[in-house]
């Protein structure tokens, strides 16, 4: 996409966008769907995902909450965080009020760089400030110090911004929504298959969560793992278990989706990291 | 071409949503990605292509597939396979087999770039918040 393009198609949706709907349009219209398929779901509690639906799960994984499984990553995260770089640096001095309660803050549009800038990205881009290398993005030690800052967070309303003096970040917006809702790989799914018209409805063992609050607590323990992970790492599996080829984490276009996905929980209460079967 | 892949595209076909009623690209879509009108070329019946007559032939005409699907952000992972295991087959010393698998992953890859186009817009009608819960 060159940079022309984002400007010229931001600019035909905010001139035509308004009979059309816009962002707020589009998670209001979520909101009041899942409303009305759950209506014994309080708003808040979406944010637990598939616990909000079922009561059996909700009340195994009430129990692991005793000794939750990401706590580990937990203080991991945070020694890492606090280790400073080879140049006598650190991670808080990258960050707004040293990295501490800061994740409702992302994914933000960065209009310097022109594209989505997600908390994973931006750990990664104080490393490379620092002549540090850059972490893998799907587990590790990235996700550790994600789960720190995600703790750091808890209880923080996630309020992602899409500026209107910014064209591209309007463009983010509607290139990770349609990634969202279009079919891909050879199963035919899109993400609002199994998370829309399916959400509540059991997949083999699980129940399949709501689009809303899918963002509000990564990274996440999955069993299925044996560890923590990043939401990238989720987006990967689910793209390659209905046979799609998928894009690389932190991909512009998984950035922009979950730009997409996290501006549809504005207002929900961050609650990372979690546990998932 | 094989029953599989015919069989495979039937089954791709159906279940799509219904063709939606092909509206104007609105304002509201994203814009088009970079490659993907390479797609627009594609077959809308790749299965009946005729078999590749030979195994060189077959795998050079996957591969294009597949580098047509990824241009347009839509590569199906069993295409990826089925090449693989042509060259399994290929090693193994069975070329008409492996011939077979290579077209096969030229048809998935086919029908990858069929999805891309038709999503282009279908994608709307998955949106939701428009349907009834």
């Amino acid at each position: 996409m060159t940079r022309i393009a984002p400007a010229l198609f931001a600019a035909a949706v905010l001139t035509t966008g308004t009979a059309l709907g816009g962002p707020e349009e589009d998670r209001q219209a979520m909101v009041d769907f899942y409303s009305k398929r759950f209506p014994d779901v309080e708003f808040q509690d979406f944010a637990n995902g598939l616990y909000a639906l079922d009561e059996e799960a909700r009340a195994q994984w009430q129990e692991m909450e005793d000794f939750p499984p990401y706590e580990i990553a937990i203080e991991e995260g945070e020694e890492y965080f606090n280790t400073p770089f080879a140049n006598g640096s650190s991670y808080a001095e990258c960050f707004e009020n040293e990295g501490i309660g800061v994740r409702q803050n992302y994914p933000y549009y960065d209009a310097e760089r022109e594209e989505v800038v997600t908390l994973e990205l931006a750990i990664n881009l104080c490393r490379e400030a620092n002549d540090e290398e850059p972490l893998p993005y799907l587990e590790g030690e990235l996700a550790a110090i994600s789960a720190y800052m995600s703790f750091t967070s808890r209880g923080n309303t996630v309020g992602v911004d899409i500026p209107d003096d910014q064209p591209g970040a309007l463009a983010a917006y509607e290139s990770g929504k349609q990634f969202y809702y279009s079919r891909r790989g050879q199963l035919n799914f899109a993400c609002s298959s199994c998370h829309g018209q399916s959400s509540g409805m059991l997949l083999r063992a699980d129940r399949l969560s709501t689009a809303l609050g899918q963002a509000t607590h990564w990274p996440v323990y999955r069993f299925k793992w044996g560890d923590i992970g990043t939401l990238h790492k989720r987006f990967r599996e689910c793209n390659d278990q209905v046979f799609a080829r998928p894009f690389d984490a932190q991909s512009e276009e998984f950035r922009n989706l979950e730009y997409f996905l996290t501006y549809m929980s504005n207002g929900l209460e961050l609650n990372g990291p979690a546990s998932r079967r | 071409m094989t029953r599989s892949a015919a069989v495979l595209a039937a089954i791709f076909l159906l279940s799509a949503c219904g063709e939606p009623d092909a509206p104007e690209l609105s304002a509201n879509a994203a814009p088009a990605q970079s490659g993907d009108s390479a797609c627009s070329a594609v077959d809308a019946d790749p299965a009946a292509a005729p078999a590749s007559e030979s195994y060189d032939d077959a795998v050079a005409a996957a591969n294009e597939a597949i580098d047509r699907a990824a241009s347009a952000g839509h590569v199906w992972t069993t295409s990826e396979r089925l090449l693989a295991a042509a060259e399994e087959s290929e090693d193994g010393g069975d070329t008409a087999e492996a011939t077979r698998l290579a077209d096969e992953a030229r048809v998935h890859a086919d029908l990858a770039c069929l999805q891309a186009e038709r999503e282009k817009t279908a994608w709307r009608d998955n949106i939701i918040g428009q349907e009834s819960p």
